[in-house]
Parts: structure tokens; C-alpha cells; sequence
């Protein structure tokens, strides 16, 4: 594997409903040098991010029983999760989500379909934020 | 049962557990909420007989007027000041502090005193001193005054009574009084507010909103508020209060007028003039005869004059705020949508508006060169902005870094302390 001093030991959690995404995202994003782990649920994907120490979580908004904007909020209680950066996933584009994403704590609103330079671009400046400041925000 | 279950079964109670605690306790001020006290409750009860609640509420007012981040601060700031009050000695150290519910603004403590029982009587002295430290608490720490209100109640034990239940009364209890106190002074107020009219003893100041790239004055918002240091001043405070008599019009006419008197006059030609506008005055004085021809006769041009209507208003089903627009930019007026993207932004009523301006929230500019999900808004904002035509102000810039991102991000107009603080229109003077 080629040296990529950005993702290396970069772990990312994808937590989406949709089984074709978790798979594409695990193999692009795998490929890119990051170390991915999946979810299909809000509650898998709490035992995820307790577990495997994720250093990003991209999490979708749109899932039955316990949706995005109630996993950010739970992790957000749990001290071991809450500083965790979580960028949120959705088909919708309404400005209103984006301003929920900030009030609940989301560091960024990705909209689906995405390109997926765009997506890694995000991911990259995410870490980059996240490094040089030490924030997450 | 395999491991794998066994991890299930923890995975599964742990997500039980956090959606328990996510309601149980504020994360913001990290108190319990009432329902997670009444045990601690009960045992103090059930030590001494007699327990005082003390209630205290934050005015919910500040939340509208400076956007709800400024407002978790400000709960945040009274929760802190509570605890301090239970360090330095007012409260003992284990009496139950409680948040509402989560992220409300209201508070209870229960206490049962230091040494003798408490009656009636101590309990109100205990609440008046307890309120006297808050006050100053307040003053030494916030940037704003934060007001509030309170309510007492004695709470006893009494086995012929659940005591869950007997808390709960107790709170309610103590509701009741603070929301009496809330009416006394709205009727002191609303006499204040009658005096206030008939002499118009209204402040107008004025605001530029400035063109980014070379600092030009491309126009002045106008904003009203009562007399400095009456509790009229706050510009929110003195609406909600004529509204709640029925003199909101009767207010906001004023205003308009004093608006157009002293800073129309004295516009440049060709700029513009930013009023703001409640629901109800919009529908109601706005689109007829009477404003349009107090424009004429300022020697204003109608197409400089600009009313800004917040978002909020907008989305209000029935609330007749798009017919009104319709008639305002029939009459010739221009029209500006304030406060976007700072709440409820909807982006498809706002094409059918086709508002002239569109204004961007003061929590939407905040920061916005820390903040990513903020930028990525504001880029979505204004691409609208420019497939509708419409002009864009932001609002609220405090800083130069604010100035800076928002200037990159292509946007025309500003406005904000950085670019020039709202400033009490002299009754005679030059131009503006």
C-alpha cells in the first residue's frame, strides 16, 4: 500500500441503513488508506463508536427505530463519544437540517448522492481541522 | 447465551441507558432534571418535615432577540450561579438543584434550612436572599442582563400522600407564584407602556448596511426601543408587552413615523432605508394608504424604502405575511428577508416571495470562520440568493475574521458592530 500520510491509522465509522452504502464507503474509503468499521443502526453504531475509538463518524439521518439526529444526541451524552467529530449523511437538502446539524454538534452536512472527490475532500479537511486546532468544530 | 449475545445484550442496555440519561440529565448544565431528584427529595424529607422549593425562571425573551446559542450560555451562566450559591453557604451542600427538563430555562432547589424548621416566613426570607445573591451573581458574570422571575413553596411530609406527587404540587406551587409575579409587573408595565405612547418617549437609532468591497454606505437600518435604563429598553421586551395589550400597531406606528422623520429625510439619494416589521403591522398598517403616502411625503422614493419581515413570519400558515409582502412590493416597496438561516429556513417559499434582500442571521455569522457546517449554509444561501435575484446582507459581523469569510464567500452587504454600531438618531443633524 502506498504511503498516504493523511489516512494512515485514521479509523472512520460509517453507520447508514443502507447496506450498498456501507459497502461502497468501506471499499473507497479502505482504499484511501483509512480504517473503516460499519454500522446499520443507531444502536450498532453507539457499540461501535464505544468500542473501535472511531476518529470520524459519518452518520446517516434518515434510518428506522432511532434516527441520525438521536445517535449524535447519545453520543454527545456519553463522555467516552462526546468529542468524537460526526458529520451527518442525507438525501435532504433543506437548510433547516443543517441548522439542527449545528445545534446538535455535527461538524459538517454531507448531501447524498455525493461525488466522491467531494466526500474525501470533506474528510480530509475534517481531520485537518481537527488536527490543527485540536477542535472539532 | 454466546458471546456474541452477551456483547449484543450490553450493546442493546447500554442504548437503553443513554436514551435514559439523554432525558434524565441537561447536557449542557449537566443538572438533573426534576424527575431525577425526587428521590433525593424524598430523603431530605424524610430527615426534616418541612422542605422550601425554590423556583426560578429565566425571561425566555432573551432567546428571540439574540438566538438560542447566546441563550444556552445564559442558562448555562444560572445553573453555574446556582451551584455557586450551594458552595458559598446559601444552600446546604446536598440540596437537590434541578433543571425543569432538558435544556429548559427554568429551575428548581430544595432546601431545608440550616438549623430550625422552616416556616412560611423563613422560607420567603431564605428566597428573598437566595434571589439577592442570583442578582448579583448575574450582574458581576453576564454579558447581558439576564432577568428573571421566581416562586416559593413549602413542601411537608404527609403520609396520607404520595410523595412524588406532593413535589410535583410543590413545584407547581411555586410556578404559580413566580407567574403571578410575571402579571403584577405586566400590569405596572402595561401602564408604563400607555405613558411611553401618549408622550413618545421612544429612541430610533440607526445602523449602516455597508457595501464589502470599498466600506460605501449603501443604506441605514432603523431599530426603535424605549428609554435607556427602563425595562423598555430592550426593543423584544417592549413589542411582546404591547402586543400582549393590544397596542402593537398603535407602537410600531410610532416607530414608522419617528423612522421616516428623522432618518428619511436625511438619506442620500439612492439609499436605502431598512425598517423592520412585526406580523401583525405588516398585515395590517404596511400595505395601505396611510404608510405609503407618510413615504411620499418624507421625500422618500418608495423603491429606497425596504421592509424587512423576519423568515419567521413567513412560515406561519394563515398568518397573511406573503399576501402583505405581494401588496408592499405592488406598491413599489422593496423587501428584505431578515434573520435566514438561523432557524427554520425553508428554501422554497422564499422563491415564491422573491424578496429584494435577503439578511442573514446574526448566529449564522458568528464564528462562521471556525466553523464549517456554518460556511457550507451560507454557500448554499447564497447560491439561492443568486438564482432569485435577491441581494444579500450579513448580519450581526462582530469581527474582522467574521468580515473576511464572509466578504470571500461573495457576499455584497454587511452589516454589525465591525462595520458600524447602531447609534441614537439625533433630533436635529447633518446627513446620515
Amino acid at each position: 500500500m502506498l504511503y498516504d500520510g493523511g489516512a494512515m491509522g485514521k479509523r472512520i465509522l460509517v453507520v447508514d441503513d443502507e447496506e450498498d452504502i456501507l459497502h461502497f464507503l468501506e471499499l473507497v474509503l479502505g482504499d484511501k488508506g483509512y480504517e473503516v468499521t460499519t454500522a446499520a443502526n443507531g444502536h450498532e453504531a453507539l457499540a461501535r463508536a464505544q468500542a473501535d475509538g472511531p476518529d470520524l463518524i459519518l452518520l446517516d439521518i434518515m434510518m428506522p427505530h432511532m434516527d441520525g439526529w438521536e445517535v449524535l444526541k447519545l453520543l454527545r451524552v456519553d463522555e467516552a463519544t462526546a468529542n468524537l467529530p460526526v458529520a451527518m449523511l442525507s438525501a435532504r437538502t433543506e437548510a433547516q437540517d443543517r441548522v439542527q446539524g449545528l445545534q446538535e454538534g455535527a461538524v459538517d452536512y454531507i448531501c447524498k448522492p455525493f461525488a466522491l472527490r467531494d466526500l474525501l475532500g470533506k474528510i480530509d479537511s475534517i481531520f485537518e481541522a481537527a488536527g490543527a486546532t485540536g477542535r472539532t468544530d | 447465551m454466546t458471546a456474541a449475545d452477551r456483547d449484543d445484550s450490553y450493546a442493546r442496555l447500554r442504548t437503553e441507558w443513554l436514551r435514559t440519561r439523554a432525558q434524565l440529565i441537561d447536557p449542557d448544565t449537566s443538572l438533573p432534571t426534576l424527575a431525577a431528584v425526587l428521590e433525593d427529595v424524598r430523603r431530605l424529607l424524610a430527615e426534616r418535615p418541612l422542605v422550601a422549593v425554590i423556583y426560578a425562571e429565566l425571561d425566555s425573551e432573551a432567546e428571540a432577540q439574540n438566538g438560542w446559542q447566546a441563550y444556552d450560555a445564559a442558562v448555562q451562566f444560572f445553573a453555574e450561579a446556582l451551584r455557586v450559591l450551594r458552595r458559598d453557604g446559601f444552600l446546604q451542600k446536598e440540596d437537590p438543584i434541578a433543571t425543569l427538563g432538558v435544556r429548559s430555562e427554568a429551575f428548581a432547589v430544595f432546601t431545608a434550612g440550616r438549623g430550625e424548621p422552616l416556616d412560611r416566613d423563613g422560607v420567603a426570607k431564605l428566597t428573598g436572599t437566595l434571589v439577592t445573591q442570583l442578582g448579583k451573581l448575574l450582574e458581576q458574570g453576564g454579558e447581558q442582563r439576564l432577568g428573571f422571575h421566581h416562586g416559593f413553596a413549602l413542601l411537608r411530609r404527609d403520609p396520607m400522600l404520595r410523595h412524588e406527587r406532593s413535589i410535583l404540587r410543590a413545584v407547581d406551587e411555586a410556578v404559580q407564584m413566580a407567574l403571578v409575579h410575571r402579571a403584577l409587573e405586566e400590569n405596572e408595565l402595561t401602564v408604563q407602556l400607555g405613558q411611553i405612547i401618549a408622550e413618545g418617549r421612544i429612541q430610533t437609532l440607526s445602523q449602516p448596511v455597508v457595501r464589502l468591497s470599498d466600506r460605501g454606505r449603501v443604506g441605514v437600518e432603523v431599530f426603535s426601543r424605549g428609554p435607556t435604563g427602563s425595562p423598555f429598553e430592550s426593543p423584544l421586551r417592549l413589542l411582546a408587552l404591547a402586543e400582549r395589550c393590544g397596542r402593537l400597531v398603535e407602537l410600531e406606528q410610532l416607530f414608522l413615523r419617528r423612522a421616516l422623520e428623522l432618518v428619511g429625510r436625511r438619506l442620500e439619494r439612492g439609499q436605502k432605508l431598512f425598517l423592520n416589521t412585526t406580523a401583525v403591522t405588516l398585515r395590517e398598517h404596511l400595505p395601505h394608504a396611510a404608510f405609503a403616502a407618510q413615504v411620499d411625503q418624507a421625500r422618500l422614493s418608495r423603491g429606497d424604502v425596504v421592509i424587512d419581515v423576519s423568515e419567521r413570519l413567513t412560515q406561519i400558515p394563515g398568518g397573511g405575511a406573503r399576501e402583505a409582502v405581494a401588496r408592499l412590493k405592488g406598491a413599489g416597496f422593496l423587501v428584505a428577508l431578515d434573520d435566514m438561516g438561523g432557524g427554520r429556513t425553508s428554501l422554497q417559499p422564499l422563491a415564491e416571495l422573491a424578496p429584494d434582500f435577503l439578511k442573514f442571521d446574526i448566529a449564522l455569522v458568528r464564528d462562521i470562520h471556525r466553523s464549517r457546517i456554518k460556511r457550507g449554509l451560507l454557500e448554499t444561501l447564497l447560491e439561492f440568493s443568486g438564482k432569485i435575484g435577491s441581494r444579500v446582507v450579513a448580519e450581526g459581523i462582530e469581527t474582522s475574521a467574521e468580515l473576511e469569510t464572509v466578504q470571500e464567500m461573495g457576499v455584497e452587504l454587511g452589516q454589525g458592530h465591525h462595520l458600524g454600531r447602531p447609534t441614537p438618531v439625533a433630533e436635529t443633524g447633518g446627513v446620515l
